[in-house]
């Protein structure tokens, strides 16, 4: 709907249980497009938790790109749990109830529209009925009042479905008050529910993400040009695209090792398989004593 | 079209094997004779048994033991003896010829190179997969190019193909043969074979200079679990007294090497991979190194000529005793590892449709420095443990 928002960075990362999630899409859609990172969409629908396709919202983040993102200054970290716990606590009572207001005041509103527009709608009928064969005007005029109703049928897809049923003249605001209310979830708390600190002010500011081993190489590569994912399903740490994984296959099976590991030559083998099987190079690398990344790949040459 | 069609290939041919089951009927370098029937109403019989148990006709190991010489600078042991090479090889699938891919074969590729022996005489394991390997991209290459063809035909007959590459087509195909690419591409390939034999050479028949390469465990099995093997030590040309065999073992495993003098930890590279390689032979599967596979040992049911290897087998360490409960560089230095690893590895298994097992050796305590017991005791401390694990796929795994 339009075009997305650009968030306003450092945008806040959320740290649950030592993951990090991003639960709005204009920050998703952002990260894609000016950090190329294009993480991992975890959410599944409630009803159907054992899910593993189509996934939705959050999106969560690999330990390296949520501390890149960190060391650009794109985004802060936040303890998801504690902000929430202190947001609640310091929410005052008017808050709350400007909140409770302006939700319940949405939704009547959103009702209010619903029961014009079936009225509307009736009229329509009515008149249709009484004039007999004048439909060929009030067909042009319905189409153009169907025009006009898309833009209101995204405010009320969350609404009470018991008011959708074609009541008789009577229904007014005030019963489907009565009915069982519905509200959307929202994809992230509400703000007033969730404290979020000051990004600037390091002592309430969450800790960074530890820097992991192969991170020198994960930054290296992203600094490179290339789209790195989580490669664990294919036997790696990242797996390196050369631009937006939508678009391209991947072109490297990347393992980030210290620089004085000793690697197994039978995992180096393994690795050569494994990467030319699926047509790609096996890649290991990590930092010298200097801070300089080297990489190397390993491809099998007896297929 | 103008081109000449040619018909595919034939069926590609089959070669006759040697007969396997004659060949590789012990499974062992042992020669064993079967007690005669106990007849329980003829007490002769009992007789008979006890004879033939005390005073065996024939020695089931050979007189005087197989030879092998240990090479410290290639870790390995080296069996020199043409008759030792065939009963280890023959029987028990021990080693691998040092110039060949696992059968020492390089005496026949080689004679059949000079033209000593014919071109489809005696073929070896790899000239058999050369040759089907060869067939395959051949049948490939004529299948592409049939279709290729008959996609054009019909693109031409629905006038969807320029007639200008069509007219340059003929011209050459009418000019003297076909187009110069397809020359090219399957022009017979002429094999050495008869390029050598036509020019005449004087043939002389060709030294085996290929030696067997036995690894340490294979070697430790030979000598200690079978008795079959006589270590001589290739430097100082002295034979190595059955003792000593296992410390010079697994001093060798480290590298550099150490020395043989020094004590050893109990969980140090060669205790654990002879003790699996111990288990699984004695279970009698067919054990062979199996790095090509990213894994430690491949199984193979009777013998790598017979089928191919079923499992790859993976070493990991356990520390379950309490004596290690406190040692964080071994709990976390050698048995924790990522995940990534794993799947890659099993990602490759199933590439080649082998199962992975996962063997845990559970390393017991070291002993006391004055301590003494003997191999057979020093290898009953160790555990092993097997855990087969196989890629699940939704799609494939579905009843």
């Amino acid at each position: 709907m339009g075009t997305p928002t650009i968030p306003q960075e450092p945008f806040p990362i959320y740290l649950v249980s030592s993951r990090y999630f991003l639960y709005d899409a204009d920050v998703i859609s952002h990260v894609r497009r000016t950090h190329r990172m294009s993480g991992c969409l975890t959410g599944t629908l409630p009803q159907i938790p054992q899910q593993n396709i189509f996934l939705g919202l959050p999106l969560e983040l690999m330990i390296e790109e949520a501390l890149l993102l960190v060391e650009k200054s794109a985004g802060y970290i936040v303890d998801d749990v504690g902000a929430h716990e202190r947001g609640l606590r310091g929410m005052k009572e008017e808050d709350k109830e400007e909140y409770l207001r302006v939700r319940e005041e949405g939704r009547r509103r959103g009702v209010e529209e619903y029961v014009r527009r079936v009225e509307e709608k009736r009229g329509i009928f009515a008149r249709r009925a009484s004039n007999g064969e004048e439909g060929e005007v009030d067909g042009g005029g319905q189409t153009a009042e169907g025009d006009g109703d898309d833009g209101v049928e995204g405010e009320t897809v969350f609404e009470n479905p018991s008011v959708s049923n074609s009541k008789p003249a009577p229904t007014t605001a005030a019963t489907a008050v009565n009915a069982l209310v519905y509200y959307p979830t929202p994809s992230a708390s509400h703000p007033i529910y969730h404290y979020h600190p000051d990004p600037s002010n390091v002592a309430t500011a969450a800790p960074r993400p530890e820097r992991t081993q192969g991170y020198p190489l994960y930054k290296h590569l992203h600094g490179n040009g290339y789209f790195l994912s989580p490669g664990l399903r294919f036997g790696c740490q990242y797996m390196a695209y050369p631009g937006d994984p939508l678009r391209f296959h991947s072109h490297f099976v990347v393992n980030g090792l210290g620089w004085d590991e000793e690697i197994e030559m039978r995992d180096v083998v393994g690795g050569g398989r494994l990467g030319t099987g699926v047509k790609k190079a096996w890649m290991v690398g990590g930092e010298d004593g200097e801070g300089k990344v080297r990489t190397f790949c390993v491809e099998w040459g007896g297929f | 079209m103008a081109c000449k069609r040619t018909p595919l290939p034939a069926a590609p041919t089959r070669y006759k094997k040697p007969n396997y089951h004659l060949l590789h009927a012990l499974p062992l370098p042992l020669s064993v004779t079967p007690l005669p029937p106990l007849i329980p109403h003829n007490p002769l019989s009992l007789v008979h048994i006890i004879i033939a148990y005390l005073f065996p006709p024939t020695s089931s190991h050979p007189s005087p033991l197989h030879k092998g010489f240990f090479h410290s600078s290639t870790r390995s042991v080296h069996i020199i003896e043409k008759e030792t090479i065939k009963a280890f090889w023959n029987h028990g699938f021990f080693g691998k010829g040092n110039l060949s891919r696992s059968e020492p074969t390089w005496v026949t590729r080689r004679r059949r190179a000079l033209g000593v022996i014919g071109r489809d005489e005696a073929l070896t394991a790899e000239e058999v997969t050369e040759r089907r390997r060869g067939e395959r991209r051949e049948f490939k290459m004529e299948r592409a190019r049939l279709e290729k063809e008959k996609r054009d035909r019909q693109l031409v007959e629905e006038g969807k193909l320029t007639l200008e590459g069509n007219e340059d087509q003929e011209g050459t195909a009418s000019g003297s043969s076909s187009s110069t690419a397809r020359a090219v591409h399957f022009a017979p390939v002429e094999s050495p074979s008869s390029r050598r034999r036509s020019l005449e050479r004087p043939v002389a028949d060709v030294e085996d200079i290929e030696h067997l390469q036995l690894t340490l465990e294979e070697a430790f099995f030979l000598s200690f679990g079978l008795g079959v093997l006589e270590l001589t030590d290739s430097d100082t040309n002295k034979k190595i007294p059955q003792k000593d065999i296992l410390q010079l073992f697994r001093a060798h495993t480290y590298f550099p090497p150490q020395s043989p003098q020094s004590s050893f930890e109990p969980d140090d590279p060669f205790m654990l991979s002879y003790v699996v390689y111990h288990h699984f032979r004695s279970l009698g599967w067919v054990v062979k190194p199996g790095v090509k596979f990213a894994v430690d040992y491949l199984l193979y049911n009777r013998g790598p000529v017979f089928s191919h290897a079923e499992f790859g087998v993976l070493i990991l360490p356990a520390y379950s005793h309490p004596h290690w409960a406190n040692d964080k560089s071994r709990k976390e230095g050698k048995e924790l590892r990522p995940w990534h690893w794993l799947h890659s590895i099993n990602r490759v298994s199933s590439q080649v449709k082998k199962t992975v097992i996962l063997v845990f050796v559970e390393v017991p305590p070291p002993l006391d420095d004055d301590e003494e017991i003997g191999v057979a005791d020093l290898l009953a401390r160790y555990g092993v443990r097997e855990v087969a694990l196989r890629r699940w796929l939704v799609s494939r795994n579905r009843d």
